[in-house]
């Protein structure tokens, strides 16, 4: 994988600040493993640090005319808009919060029945789950469809493969 | 004058490190990103990961400690601001310190 290709990983003000300087740092060659390691984590922190994104978004608008691609204005116009509502952010910490109740609930539920192993899996990682799938329509809005899948598909599998009850 | 707490270095938190690294490296004149990473690699021994570096940068440029200049065939320079040279200089006078604590506890161990 390429730094390119990684770079879709980043927010969209990000990017439009620093893709063609980032692009230029680390060429077409192929990333190794602890590149890509190192590149994703920038790209979780620069979605998560209110730091960053208040610096790039500030960027983007000011200086975005620069590298603000033809492509990329296509690119806007198909996805919308890259950040959630607040009407969306707390509709997300809603479903995060009740979701969360009703799993335990759920989970005390399944160990009443016998199913120990499953009531314990929902009473301590049903957040997670429910973290992993409102970051999709929260942190990930605008995002194409492969950035998604990588971000929740993974992320869900990893889960999966970590806490699957045994 | 020694940086307010809320200007210190000390906030970048993981950054902190790759930070006083690019500002070390920027003290003696502008230099793009690959540029940055060869020189913290002679300084430091340890080369920083690409996501770390623009991390680092992000947070710099945006409290203004560092100035992008206009990019030469893509790649950015960056330039060491006033600010950005008080914020350096302060991290290395509390470096010396500590070093002279430790130092002398060692001598006298």
């Amino acid at each position: 994988m390429t730094a390119r290709q990684l770079l879709w990983l980043y927010p969209r003000g990000w990017r439009e600040r620093y893709a063609e300087e980032f692009v230029a740092f680390l060429g077409d060659r192929q990333l190794g493993v602890g590149e890509w390691i190192d590149i994703v984590s920038g790209a979780v922190d620069a979605r998560l640090s209110p730091e960053v994104r208040r610096a790039t978004a500030r960027a983007g608008s000011q200086g975005g005319e620069e590298t603000m691609s033809v492509l990329q204005a296509l690119k806007r116009r198909e996805c919308g808009e890259s950040t959630a509502s607040i009407g969306e952010s707390l509709v997300g910490a809603a479903v995060i919060i009740f979701g969360t109740m009703a799993c335990v609930a759920a989970g005390n539920w399944l160990t009443g029945l016998g199913q120990a192993g499953w009531g314990e899996l929902l009473q301590t990682s049903g957040w997670l789950f429910l973290f992993v799938l409102v970051a999709n329509t929260v942190f990930l809005k605008g995002q194409s469809w492969r950035v998604r899948a990588l971000f929740v598909g993974g992320q869900f599998v990893v889960l999966l493969l970590l806490l699957w009850p045994r | 004058m020694t940086p307010k707490r809320s200007d210190s270095l000390a906030d970048l938190g993981r950054f902190s490190e790759p930070a006083l690294h690019i500002l070390i490296s920027l003290a003696d004149g502008p230099k793009h990103g690959y540029a940055m990473t060869q020189d913290i690699e002679q300084i430091t021994g340890q080369k920083p990961g690409p996501g770390t570096l623009y991390g680092a940068i992000t947070r710099l440029e945006a409290r203004g400690w560092i100035e992008a200049l206009p990019a030469a065939d893509r790649r950015r320079p960056y330039k060491l601001a006033g600010a950005g040279q008080q914020v350096l200089r302060a991290r290395l006078e509390g470096l010396r310190s500590v070093m002279r604590i430790g130092q002398t506890r060692l001598a006298s161990g």
